[in-house]
């Protein structure tokens, strides 16, 4: 048996140097190709309950980001990442351009 | 336009679930504390029967005090205790004239500023109720940090006339007697109110005085006055001003909005391996952008800009009459 054999699919795996020197398998592989949501924003903002409430169809709200600041990427209500949008393929497509690191980006 | 889901039942659970008895009779004098009121092997009856001795002998003393004359002046620090909403109605029914010892109000430039009374009657419904009583005064455990912040803002309009702790509190013996005779009239007029229902305590430096309770008409806030609700039921008229109040109040909160430019799907693998050369397609909808307050979806909006930052434009609010 080659080692090709052995773990073909290791080599995609992204914690396969972890798998290697732990020697075990990584357990969400079962998981790899389940398709998981994404939320990108447009951006936030922070107001009051009572200012909430006060809109109504045609008010404005400005949000706490630039015209030309990055998207955040959301994860399960965590932040993951932030991009851009950019056109793929004839898709609009939204490219990682920084990863955050735990607790970054909140 | 959306509700702001607090009931009634949940803020007792509040009150209910942030200070116990204990806690509040501490806010009366030290020498109630002493009297070891408290303890569960105490059945009510009793309790209530030593209270009302303790009670009797300070109103006595208190009464000797002011008695003696309008040069007699008790420097004194006043101590806010808790804060409640209440029916007027409630008031006058639950008042005995006869039994209330009652004195007016004034700060330094002896302007008069509201009545404050000891009622024995209403003291011990209070007691009673600190203990599980069911009757019209359902005495509350001290309020929560969050309701006092509350309702002092409802209230602040008053304390600019408290802002200092001390006063000089100054009653002749006629005029004593004069208030006394007109607590009947008083409570009448504010029983067509709804009434903040607030306790002070007043100490010296070293020595507790007693507690007292001032009734403002709950008209005079108007900021929120039309939303008092009417009912004839006591406790629920009590229960249903304290959630208008705190739900007027706790709209100040701010709380943190999203706007989703569009969602994106990749495979776990793929999310897991993210890095600065992750490309996902991104899905935006044609319909509007969703406006979420904690992932709860409230509007639809389009995009905009304003001033250089971001903006969006609500074109559709969601349950919205």
């Amino acid at each position: 048996m080659t080692d090709e054999n052995a773990e073909p699919q290791q080599a995609d795996s992204p914690n396969a140097s972890a798998d290697t020197k732990s020697g075990q398998k990584d357990e969400l592989e079962l998981f790899y190709d389940i398709p998981v949501e994404l939320k990108v924003l447009l951006g936030e903002a922070t107001l009051s309950i009572r200012d909430i409430l006060k809109c109504t169809k045609g008010s404005v709200i400005p949000l706490n980001q630039k015209t030309g600041d990055p998207f955040k990427i959301i994860l399960e209500n965590k932040p993951l990442a932030e991009g851009e949008v950019v056109e793929a393929d004839g898709h609009v497509a939204i490219k990682i351009t920084n990863v955050f690191k735990p607790q970054e980006g909140v | 336009m959306a509700n702001p889901n607090i009931t009634a039942g949940e803020i007792q659970k509040m009150i209910s679930g942030s200070m116990g008895s204990r806690h509040v009779a501490t806010l009366w004098t030290a020498e109630t504390q002493e009297l070891n009121l408290f303890q569960t092997k105490s059945n009510d009856d009793e309790k209530i029967k030593r209270l009302s001795e303790h009670f009797g002998k300070l109103t006595s003393e208190l009464t000797n005090e002011f008695s003696e004359g309008i040069e007699k002046l008790i420097e004194c620090k006043i101590e806010q205790g808790e804060a409640k909403i209440i029916s007027g109605s409630a008031l006058e029914s639950s008042i005995n004239p006869e039994e209330k010892i009652g004195f007016k109000w004034k700060s330094h430039d002896g302007v008069l500023s509201g009545y404050y009374a000891f009622d024995k009657s209403l003291f011990f419904k209070i007691y009673d109720l600190l203990f599980g009583g069911k009757r019209v005064f359902v005495k509350k455990s001290a309020l929560s940090s969050f309701e006092k912040e509350a309702l002092n803002k409802i209230i602040n309009i008053f304390h600019s006339a408290l802002q200092s702790s001390y006063y000089l509190i100054a009653v002749p013996q006629t005029e004593l007697q004069e208030i006394i005779s007109d607590i009947s009239l008083i409570a009448k007029d504010l029983s067509n109110s709804n009434l903040v229902q607030y306790a002070y305590h007043i100490k010296q430096e070293t020595e507790a005085l007693g507690s007292f309770e001032i009734y403002f008409p709950y008209e005079i806030l108007k900021s929120f006055s039309d939303t008092v609700p009417t009912t004839t039921a006591d406790n629920l008229v009590h229960d249903n001003l304290l959630a208008e109040a705190v739900k007027y109040c706790v709209q100040d909160v701010k709380v943190k909005i999203q706007v989703e430019l569009g969602k994106a799907l990749a495979p776990l693998k793929e999310v897991l391996a993210v890095n600065s050369e992750s490309q996902w397609e991104l899905r935006i909808s044609e319909n509007g952008h969703l406006l979420e307050v904690f992932n709860q979806p409230i509007a639809l909006t389009s995009m905009g800009e304003a001033n250089g930052y971001r903006a969006v434009q609500i074109l559709e609010r969601f349950n919205e009459e």
